[in-house]
């Protein structure tokens, strides 16, 4: 990012956040990265920018790093189940468990 | 009901020993706990030994010789205060010789003291006047006019009271509460015999001195000689309502002593579990704001934020509310309109929020402002522990050995628990204190301050959190300082080997971190040795954890430090977030993030949303909603429109303000609710005058998770508490909602939230207070977390690797700017600013340090350019050393200088908490306010217009 501006657009800021995410996961491994990414988008993105990175990785496939890709690529097919790695939920009644992102 | 003081006993309780004595007094027998003193004892069997020094919230003194009595096979007349019971001791507390010498010493008193009693401000609240009453004084054989005490001036500096030495008895009760209660020792008694006197520091008036203003010395004081300014201007109080202080997490509860619906004074309220009778300057004095002039009354209205804002009825303000969310989700679909919850309100109208939203509204966007605090607190506890909340309660600290307070300001942030913090810190009745370590890139009134000294503070550079972190789990793991029975019954010891090796390679050590962090190696293995084996290690930490990239990381970095030296699951020790606002935890708690329903149940769990369908009577949408900076983005781009915002200020408490007012300016009806026309109101199309906590009922939730009674002492000046206002906008919507009581909100959210279940009006009638989880499984509550096993299952180790984040400093930008509070203001100020506490604090200043401020020029009070990438604003410059150089500091309290104009859009990676606590700057001299200071001072004064009614035809 040049010293001039600090204004991103919303894609930016969406294309920037993922790759936060992922740089943090990244200890975990490829593979777990990937499926913690997309766990994590999936429980923490509303269904809109959800879409619009998905839209990005259709239309501008080289702004997404390959963890990146991979984890909306597997939102795109619905195959995260949104409980691996990064949360884990209640069952009904069950004290505890909780995920204040 | 008739007013009288809470139950003094006279002296504290005895520290437990599990010992009982058995002793007769005045011919009745009890028994008590060993340590107990005579004077606490006959006052627990009812009777009164006249005192005059002697209190219960200080240790004895045995100054006043008021409060002798007659022990059988003793010589002499022993001070019940100082003299402990013994078994089969009898005592006699009133005899011929007792009544002569007390009323000899009372004489001496009176004989010293004005006797304007009727026309004092203490008449009928006075133990002076009391006690001559119970000794049976008649006369006064020295004369009344004492040589050297009375006619002396006044100290009216401070402005919420008074301190008039002429009626000062030198009891010494001041001077202890100001040591023992709040530590700050800003008071002593100077000169001896007859001249000694009660001063404020050096021979200061109280307002220069270091006094704080928390009015322990006002509640303590038997006199007139310390009075509150209120008490003498209204008389004294006739009924008294325990309620809950609406300022930060500690959550202390007060006692409203009010005459009729006039407030008189908040006294703290000794059974308190939070507060144990202590409070501050702002809970005590700063509630003025409740009938301040600016306070706004009537709901408003307007079609756009250009136009002057036009007073309506309540019929008319909700059915337009209730319109125009419907056309506009009609005409841009079911998730264009959403909505925030307030951590000032209560838990009962932050659930009908969000019940409103998902209900009514259809879809998950509801955000609360623990978005810009304390998210990433949730997230890492959740990950590691299982669950959203801090371990231990207040008393805990009471236990601890070590003390890691990281990234927090309690003495300034919290203040009525550092001056428990501090009690631990003191050596006390022999026992050593506790020690302190302090992680933070200030010197921070803790790390150095009257009989309180940090062990070791580590001064990092803001944004390494991590690194530092990792560094001290460096230590732990290589210098073979962990607690490996903890970690094999109560963790995975796979998951334990993984981190351990990530943490011990070289590249994490102290020492190859040295050149990121700026502290010395030494000083961090130090540290990490101190809180791997000093007894029990407690960990409290605030903002300065959690608001960076990394957050989310620094707090399971915590969380593993403390997993690792087996510091969770017993008192004294644990992972202490320190909460702000006094019902941020609630409002997580009661289902305010986008992503959960209430108990932290993920709105993608079909078992959990099925329940919430069925009570609701409507379908909820299964995808996480909107965060408060996605709203932001969705307005910019088009695709959000309307926004409901209950009792937060967006606009000035959000980071990089040209982002918040763009997306504000972008949607088609802002809804405000509040107390007065803030920031956000200048974006606003209908304004709802909102109640404060005096005006309703409900409860508040601490940083313990102790769910503590709010009461209602006035009526709402604006007609409605604020959950009936939501609770009309939801039946303007057609949603049919009939709560007569916020008891009978609490009881839906019992029945919807397992960690609740047990928690219902009647029980917190009875309990005081109650701590979740409070169901059949801990029917009173839950003080520490965690015993015996973590609530996720197995203690979860995570890898937490440092990313340094992306706000950099350059050429251009060669500060480091962090953030933080001043005790006297509270966040964006909007309560304080409009209290007398702006005496301390009139403006937000720029802490620099001199060798900075030495190569810009600048002298101590210059206005300065305060530059980012993100905007820039002018304060003045305070040059200190308390600042590291290359680190500037300021608060957020004043809307004039606007720090969040400066911050950026940087966030947490887990929850995009804010960055505020790190922004790369440029500071230079500067000849006043800046070109946007005046743009935005003149669009708020345009925005705030109202107009005037137009007489009715």
């Amino acid at each position: 990012m040049s010293d001039d501006t600090h204004v991103m657009s919303t894609t930016d800021r969406l294309i920037y956040m993922a790759h936060q995410i992922a740089r943090n996961m990244a200890t975990l491994g490829e593979a777990r990265a990937v499926t913690a990414l997309a766990a994590h988008l999936t429980s923490f993105w509303d269904p809109r920018m959800k879409a619009q990175i998905i839209a990005i990785a259709q239309a501008e496939p080289d702004r997404l790093s390959p963890t990146v890709a991979a984890a909306v690529a597997q939102i795109a097919q619905g195959r995260s189940a949104g409980k691996v790695d990064a949360t884990q939920f209640n069952t009904v009644d069950e004290a505890g468990h909780c995920d204040a992102g | 009901m008739t007013y009288t003081r809470e139950t003094d006993h006279g002296t504290p309780p005895a520290l437990a020993t599990g010992k009982s004595v058995t002793l007769t007094i005045d011919g009745q027998s009890v028994t008590l706990p060993e340590g107990t003193s005579i004077m606490r004892a006959a006052s627990l069997l009812g009777g009164s030994i006249p005192r005059l020094c002697a209190t219960d919230s200080v240790e004895s003194f045995g100054s006043c010789r008021l409060c002798l009595v007659e022990v059988e096979g003793r010589n002499g007349y022993p001070a019940s205060c100082t003299t402990p019971v013994a078994e089969g001791m009898v005592v006699r507390t009133q005899t011929d010789r007792l009544k002569q010498l007390r009323r000899g010493v009372m004489e001496l008193y009176i004989s010293d003291h004005p006797l304007d009693c009727l026309t004092c401000g203490a008449n009928g609240d006075c133990e002076l006047q009391e006690q001559a009453g119970a000794v049976g004084l008649r006369d006064v054989r020295y004369g009344y006019d004492g040589a050297t005490n009375m006619g002396q001036a006044k100290d009216q500096s401070n402005p919420y009271f008074d301190f008039d030495p002429s009626k000062c008895i030198v009891c010494s009760r001041c001077v202890r509460a100001c040591e023992e209660v709040q530590g700050t020792f800003a008071l002593t008694i100077e000169n001896k015999g007859f001249d000694s006197k009660v001063a404020p520091s050096q021979g200061e008036d109280f307002l220069g001195s270091e006094c704080v203003s928390c009015g322990a010395c006002v509640q303590a004081c038997p006199t007139a000689s310390l009075i509150e300014k209120k008490v003498v201007e209204s008389g004294t109080p006739d009924r008294a309502v325990v309620t809950t202080c609406a300022y930060c997490g500690v959550g202390c509860t007060f006692r409203a002593e009010m005459r009729g619906e006039e407030l008189v004074r908040m006294v703290p309220w000794k059974d308190g579990k939070a507060n144990r009778g202590h409070s501050c300057v702002k809970g005590r004095f700063a509630w003025g704001y409740a009938q301040h002039q600016d306070r706004i009354l009537n709901p408003m209205i307007r079609a756009s934020v250009s136009e002057p804002w036009r007073e309506v009825s309540w019929d008319e303000a909700i059915a337009h509310t209730a319109s125009e969310f419907r056309r506009i989700q009609a005409k841009y679909g079911t998730r264009s309109i959403g909505g925030i919850t307030s951590s000032r309100c209560t838990n009962e109208e932050t659930f009908l929020v969000q019940k409103l939203i998902r209900q009514g509204f259809g879809n998950n966007n509801v955000d609360t402002c623990a978005r810009v605090c304390h998210s990433p607190t949730g997230y890492g506890l959740s990950q590691t522990f299982g669950t959203s909340a801090g371990t231990q309660d207040f008393d805990s600290v009471m236990q601890a050995d070590v003390i890691l307070v990281i990234g927090a300001n309690p003495t300034d942030g919290h203040p009525v628990f550092a001056s428990r913090m501090k009690k631990r810190l003191r050596p006390n009745n022999g026992k050593p204190g506790a020690k302190l370590i302090v992680i933070d890139p200030r010197r921070t009134d803790l790390v150095q301050s009257p009989h309180v000294a940090a062990e070791h503070h580590l001064p990092l550079r803001p944004g390494t959190n991590v690194a530092m972190l990792t560094a001290l789990a460096h230590v732990v793991v290589t210098e073979k300082l962990y607690d490996e029975t903890f970690i094999r019954e109560r963790c995975d010891w796979d998951e334990f080997a993984d981190w351990a090796e990530f943490v011990s390679q070289p590249a994490r050590s102290p020492e190859a971190i040295e050149p990121l962090t700026g502290v010395k190696a030494e000083d961090v293995r130090a540290a990490a040795r101190l809180y791997a084996t000093g007894g029990n290690g407690a960990i409290y930490y605030g903002l300065g954890v959690t608001e960076h990239s990394q957050g989310s990381s620094t707090v399971m970095a915590i969380a593993n430090l403390a997993m690792a030296t087996g510091n969770v699951g017993r008192e004294g020790v644990g992972v202490n977030p320190l909460r702000g606002q006094n019902n941020v935890q609630g409002a997580c708690d009661m289902g305010s993030f986008p992503h959960e329903f209430s108990g932290y149940r993920h709105v993608s769990d079909t078992a959990t949303r099925t329940l919430f369908e069925r009570a609701w009577g409507v379908t909820l949408d299964s995808e996480p909603g909107l965060r408060i900076p996605n709203m932001l983005d969705a307005a910019t781009d088009g695709s959000f429109k309307g926004l409901f915002v209950q009792g937060e200020d967006i606009l000035q408490s959000d980071p990089n303000t040209h982002h918040v007012a763009a997306g504000l300016a972008a949607m088609e009806c802002v809804v405000v609710q509040d107390l007065f026309l803030n920031e956000t109101a200048n974006y606003a199309h209908i304004f709802l005058p909102g109640s404060t906590f005096l005006e309703k009922d409900g409860t508040f939730t601490n940083a313990e998770r102790r769910i503590q009674r709010v009461r209602k002492v006035m009526a709402p000046l604006n007609g409605y508490a604020d959950w009936e206002i939501v609770q009309l906008v939801a039946n303007a919507m057609g949603l049919d909602w009939t709560y007569d009581h916020p008891s009978q909100i609490m009881d839906e959210i019992a029945a919807l939230t397992p960690t609740f279940a047990g928690v219902h009006y009647d029980r917190l009638e009875a309990e005081g207070s109650l701590q979740w989880p409070a169901n059949d499984a801990a029917p009173d509550g839950t003080p520490t977390m965690h015993i015996g096993g973590f609530v996720r299952g197995k203690g979860k180790f995570v890898v937490t690797d440092y990313v340094p984040t992306d706000e950099k400093t350059g050429p251009r930008f060669p500060l480091l700017l962090t953030t933080g509070r001043i005790l006297s203001h509270y966040n964006v100020g909007a309560q304080t600013r409009r209290t007398a506490n702006t005496a301390w604090h009139p403006e937000d200043r720029l802490e620099i340090h001199p060798s900075d401020a030495d190569n810009r020029g600048l002298k101590d009070g210059d206005w300065v350019t305060l530059r980012s990438r993100a905007g820039e604003t002018t304060l003045r410059a305070l040059i200190t050393e308390r600042v590291a150089p290359g680190v500037v500091y300021t608060t957020f309290h004043h809307p004039e200088t606007q720090a969040n104009v400066i911050t950026t859009d940087f966030s947490d990676w887990a929850t995009n908490c804010p960055e505020y606590k790190v922004t790369a700057v440029q500071v230079m001299a500067s000849n006043g306010p800046s070109d946007w200071q005046q743009d935005y001072a003149d669009q708020a004064r345009q925005s705030r217009r109202i107009a005037p009614l137009e007489a009715a035809e």
